[in-house]
């Protein structure tokens, strides 16, 4: 269909209710001032709309803003440029943004595994590449782990960076650990560092198989009891229940020792030092302990995208239309389980809930347009009835009013979509994305 | 001008192009949306990418800059 210009007067006047002739002067108006500010060789920006300005050989050129291009665009919304062949050298770098988005993962996973000091950054990366790239997850957990511990005692670390200086350096920093446990024990403790120090032969073995039992079983009954205890509660009751020496050095290791020992962890174990190799092994542990935690953490990140596929059907809702088996259930935890995750992002956007006036500059899922507002509105009831956040949006289609209903705010077209398939039986295939108008 | 005037002068105009209509607008030019089809682009390195369809506007205009002229 065509607008011509008395066609979009027309339009115009119904749009601001002024006179025919107020509105053909403000269009003149308009029209002028954009080939003025061309002329000046300046570009006139209409907001969300476009720009106007004259190209390189001179003609009036239209540029189409973010928003209208892509709200445009929405059937195809999310769809990426695929790299079929790479280029034939080997000059991968800078091209295309879909060979970007594949390389970012890549990157991360390995930088990890050359240097293990994480700045955990990667908690926050993408969904999307989460979703994909499932055994990174693994990965990179680890190295949160690895990364928390440093956070915690950065300090400490330091007389063990050198692996030379350990064995001699040892006494100083245990002893002031000692001094902070308890008197007592320091006191046994000097005894038994002295010893080490002094004659290997007597303390080194035992030390040593206790940390292959303790790595390989799990057997060891005192060093289990301590390490168990350590992730729950560092100090208090390791040292009583198991040999003197051995849980002294473990209680005084407990969160903060066992980062410092990641290091040297390795190289001390050729050295043999008793109280590195349990340190080590408490370190082991405290790991292993943590990663349980933080584990279960990933796995509910990774639900909420197969819960709702899973869920529908299970409770019908009687509200919105005849043919619907409407779930709105399924949605819900999948909800809950982001806002969680990203609180801003979420209490902002979202499919249920509350409307919140700052996320108008998004976009919302249209279910239903009416003709006549009242309908519209009792619409928009049962559907907020249902815990949706409804929108109910007047626009103008083919010279006629129309009240559309619509449900969600969303930051971008693409994720408008995936939530819209997630919508009951006949919205999720009969449903526009459109973006929020608020005037 | 009045803000109220443009903004219903985009509004409408957007609605218009959303519903793939051709706004012809004498003094100033004709929107229109094109269909672009899903194409690869073949670089001269002998990479390929497909590149996905795509709606967009079209700007046409028999307006000239006058400085040229």
């Amino acid at each position: 269909m065509k607008i011509n210009k008395e066609k979009l007067i027309e339009l115009l006047v119904d749009k601001t209710n002024m006179e025919k002739v107020e509105v053909e002067e403000q269009l003149q108006q308009l029209i002028q001032r954009i080939v003025d500010a061309a002329e000046r060789g300046k570009a006139l920006e209409i907001k969300e709309f476009g720009l106007f300005y004259f190209n390189e050989s001179g003609d009036l050129t239209f540029d189409p803003s973010k928003e209208l291009s892509t709200e445009i665009n929405f059937k195809y919304a999310g769809m990426e440029p695929v790299e079929l062949k790479p280029p034939r050298d080997s000059a991968s770098g800078d091209a295309v943004a879909a060979t970007d988005e594949k390389e970012e993962p890549t990157s991360k996973t390995t930088k990890p595994a050359e240097e293990s000091k994480p700045e955990s950054d990667t908690d926050e990366d993408d969904e999307g590449l989460d979703d994909i790239f499932g055994l990174d997850d693994m990965d990179e957990d680890d190295e949160e782990i690895t990364a928390e511990e440093p956070e915690e005692e950065p300090v400490s670390k330091r007389p063990f960076e050198t692996p030379a200086d350990k064995v001699d350096r040892e006494d100083d920093p245990f002893s002031g650990l000692l001094g902070d446990a308890s008197s007592k024990l320091s006191a046994s403790d000097k005894g038994f560092k002295e010893e080490s120090s002094d004659s290997d032969d007597d303390e080194v073995p035992p030390f040593p198989f206790i940390k292959d039992s303790k790595k390989d079983k799990g057997t060891e009954e005192p060093v289990d009891k301590s390490t168990e205890k350590v992730p729950e509660k560092s100090s208090p009751k390791t040292p009583k229940k198991s040999s003197p020496k051995v849980p002294v050095k473990v209680e005084k290791a407990p969160a903060p020792k066992a980062q410092k020992t990641a290091k040297p962890k390795t190289s001390s174990k050729p050295r043999r030092d008793p109280v590195m190799v349990v340190i080590s092994v408490v370190l082991v542990f405290v790991l292993v302990a943590a990663a349980f935690f933080v584990i279960p953490g990933l796995l509910e990140e990774s639900e909420p995208v197969e819960a709702p596929v899973e869920t529908p059907a299970e409770e019908p809702l009687p509200p919105t239309e005849a043919d619907a088996t409407n779930v709105l259930e399924p949605v819900e935890p999948d909800e809950e389980i982001t806002v969680e995750e990203e609180l801003v992002e979420e209490a902002l956007y979202g499919l249920l809930g509350e409307l919140v006036d700052d996320a108008n500059d998004g976009f919302s899922i249209v279910l239903h347009s009416f003709r006549q507002e009242d309908v519209a509105r009792i619409k928009a009831a049962e559907l907020a009835a249902d815990g949706f956040r409804v929108l109910v949006s007047e626009r103008t289609v083919q010279g006629q009013t129309v009240w559309r209903v619509s449900v969600g705010q969303f930051p971008t077209i693409a994720e408008a979509q995936e939530r819209a398939g997630d919508l009951p039986s006949p919205y999720n295939t009969d449903n526009f994305i459109q973006r929020i108008q608020t005037n | 001008m009045k803000s109220t005037f443009i903004k219903a002068f985009k509004e409408v105009l957007r609605e218009q192009i959303l519903n793939k209509n051709r706004v012809e607008i004498e003094d100033l030019g004709i929107f229109e949306v094109v269909h672009r089809k899903q194409h690869q682009k073949k670089y001269e390195n002998g990479r390929v990418v497909m590149i996905p369809p795509a709606d967009v506007v079209e700007f046409q205009s028999k307006v000239r800059s006058s400085n040229e002229n």
